[in-house]
């Protein structure tokens, strides 16, 4: 049988990696009690942000910092699920702390089947606006380009940030200078179907939810992150554009 | 029709692949793909059909919300991880872009017209999704049937 402390920090580390991993505040909240309940700790306090997560039971605490965050909804499920088995009693909590660790060492997907699904991504959504064929090519190669390079960037702070901008750059910029070698593709569709998987419009969702729920804090973060990384690739874009402008004016 | 069509593999597609890029449970990818193909179709639809933009895009998203939630609830899994990835090819990168350009040519009317637009729909789906999930938690909390 396991010390409350140990149940506290198995509680802390599912939200800790609800949170990691972009869920939404009240789910880190509720999954947090739920789990209390499943190991028979009394009363729990929590208070959970984008940036840090704080628990409280029987006078002991748990205090966190968030400083990674993603999106990985493939944990988030994975997470939910051992909640749910806890709050049934399915699951002791030595149980719990081993699948959560399995949970924090899930594989991502490899970098090759990133940069097919991006390049897949931006591609197809060229066709959304009134890109052809070529138009689909074009941003398929330009999608592999944007998503190699990515790497480069997880491992330094602000990384998401420049990975944003660069990608915007890099898009606005090759697609412009393919147009000089190869005029037969709608510059503009390939330049918003590349960047379309940059975007972070859906953080935004998140945000209002978090808002409505009535966790103003997190929605607040939650929309500046978001128009922040949109700003990133906003600049991307626009440095990129106006570099090919400079340079001679490459027809638009 | 030709146009929904090729849509629609969009859609699709850009679905498929955003699926990855979120890391989504497999057996979540395939199905959010044909929401969101079915939501982009609709919202093509509500277009054609004399809806203005706002609410062409707002009522698009909550019928992407609803099948998500639905699905969720028969899949017992987060409605989020579909919800993430069926919503992208509403994301008006567009408006986005067409603001960008403008302001790169020096016109600036034209730039905060688009940019306006683009807020105003990225408000139009955060806010049709947000209403939709707080609606269908209130009734599962009245059900006593969590999830």
């Amino acid at each position: 049988m396991q010390t409350d402390e140990q149940k506290l920090n198995i509680v802390g580390a599912a939200a800790q990696l609800l949170l990691e991993n972009g869920s939404e505040t009240y789910r880190v909240e509720e999954t947090a009690r739920r789990m209390a309940k499943g190991f028979g700790i009394g009363e729990i306090n929590i208070a959970a942000f984008p940036t840090s997560v704080f628990l409280e039971a029987g006078g002991r605490a748990f205090v966190r910092r968030i400083s990674r965050r993603g999106t990985n909804s493939r944990r988030i499920a994975m997470v939910n699920e051992i909640s749910r088995e806890v709050e049934q009693g399915r699951l002791s909590p030595e149980a719990a702390g081993c699948a959560l660790e399995k949970v924090r060492k899930t594989p991502v997907f490899s970098q090759r089947t990133m940069i097919l699904a991006y390049a897949l991504a931006a591609a197809s959504f060229c066709l959304l606006f009134d890109g052809d064929a070529a138009t689909f090519a074009v941003t398929f190669a330009i999608g592999v380009l944007v998503q190699a390079i990515q790497p480069l960037f997880a491992h330094i702070q602000m990384g998401v940030l420049l990975g944003n901008f660069v990608g915007g750059w890099l898009t606005a910029v090759a697609a412009q200078m393919l147009y000089g070698v190869l005029p037969i593709y709608n510059v503009n569709a390939a330049i918003i179907g590349g960047i379309m998987p940059l975007l972070s419009g859906l953080a935004m969702t998140t945000a209002v939810r978090d808002t409505m729920y009535g966790d103003l804090i997190s929605g607040m973060t939650r929309a500046l992150e978001a128009m922040l990384l949109a700003t990133a690739v906003a600049i991307g874009v626009y440095t990129g554009l106006k570099m090919a402008a400079m340079m001679g004016g490459i027809a638009l | 029709m030709r146009k929904i069509i090729v849509a629609a593999l969009g859609a699709f597609g850009g679905t498929l692949g955003y699926g990855y890029i979120l890391n989504a449970p497999k057996n979540t990818i395939l199905p959010a793909s044909f929401i969101g193909l079915a939501g982009y179709i609709v919202y093509i639809l509500l277009g054609m059909a004399g809806f203005g933009t706002m609410s062409a895009y707002f009522f698009s998203t909550v019928f992407v919300s609803v099948v998500c939630e639905l699905l969720a609830r028969k899949m017992r899994t987060p409605s989020t991880i579909f919800l993430l990835g069926a919503l992208v090819p509403l994301v008006p990168g567009y408006n986005f872009y067409l603001a960008m350009l403008a302001l790169v040519e020096n016109r600036g009317a034209a730039a905060a017209q688009e940019g306006m637009v683009a807020v105003q729909i990225v408000a139009a789906i955060a806010v049709g999704a947000a209403v939709t999930s707080v609606l269908f938690r209130a009734l599962a909390e009245k059900n006593k049937k969590p999830l």
